[in-house]
């Protein structure tokens, strides 16, 4: 076990650089995930913390600027996205 | 509308059925303002009397739907079963049907609501004077009501569409959807006395 660590790192130091994280994510492309680790993957997902951090800057911005009750603007995207549940 | 307004149903091209999903904003948009001047109004006249007499009216019909929410079956203003004439879609061409629904559903009290949180929007904008305020929070709504239009797209099959659209109301968390609405609105009421 411990000549195949060895071995391991002496191919991972060979490695050109960033060339381990595409050999990791396409091995683990396949591995099957619960829905639970679904929902996790998203947290730490680049484009979801963009958009999370895009949409918040934009809702303070036009909020701020133009001096709207934050609590009418949720009530209001509230009201319409829920609807979209609707039985 | 999500069975109506998309390229699958109307048989029309992905561009033509943009301009039916903006058609459809624009008409919950037009009747969102329909039903803030009627609210308005109501308000103003209210307001003669005392500026805390708007309370009287909206804080009853917030509980009365935030206990609908939760579970509860309570009498509530609006049609509580009726949805959008299915008979419209066949009468006029997609675009026009679009504007239609939308306006329907846009001004609430023609149609069911389906959460207390659209009663307590019409209640707080009611109490809205400013017109950025007011055109901004309706573009909020409007927009946000139309997520449904937009995310029903499924392809220009029908059976791929009723699929998805199955597979989507299949989903899990509708009670705690509904939860979730009742506190929102109850805050909203908070809000409201705490600001009259």
């Amino acid at each position: 076990m411990r000549r195949l660590h060895h071995l391991y790192l002496q191919v991972v130091c060979q490695l050109p650089p960033g060339h381990l994280c595409d050999v990791i994510e396409a091995s683990s492309q396949d591995l099957p995930r619960s829905r639970a680790e679904g929902l996790l993957g998203l947290a730490i997902s680049p484009y979801l913390i963009v958009t999370a951090v895009v949409a918040g800057a934009a809702g303070v911005a036009i909020t701020d600027s133009l001096d709207l009750p934050l609590w009418l603007v949720l009530v209001a995207s509230t009201a319409g996205w829920s609807s979209a549940w609707s039985p | 509308m999500a069975f109506t307004i998309n390229p699958a149903v109307s048989r029309v091209g992905y561009r033509r059925w943009i301009i039916h999903v903006g058609l459809f904003a624009l008409g919950v948009g037009l009747g969102a303002l329909l039903t803030y001047c009627i609210a308005r109004g109501l308000y103003a006249a209210l307001a003669t009397i005392s500026p805390a007499a708007w309370l009287a009216v909206a804080l009853p019909l917030v509980a009365l739907a935030a206990l609908r929410d939760l579970g509860v079956r309570t009498p509530v203003p609006y049609p509580a079963r009726r949805q959008v004439p299915e008979w419209l879609r066949r009468m006029l061409p997609p675009g026009l049907t679009a504007i239609a629904y939308g306006g329907q559903l846009g001004t609430g009290f023609l149609t069911r609501f389906t959460y207390s949180t659209h009663i307590a929007f019409v209640a707080l904008l009611a109490s809205q004077s400013s017109t950025t305020v007011v055109g901004a929070s309706v573009l909020a709504f409007a927009l946000s009501k139309s997520i449904v239009v937009v995310s029903s797209l499924a392809g220009d099959s029908y059976p791929e569409f009723e699929r998805r659209l199955l597979y989507r109301h299949r989903a899990r968390g509708q009670a705690t959807l509904r939860a979730a609405n009742a506190a929102l609105a109850l805050a909203v009421a908070f809000v409201l006395i705490a600001n009259l």
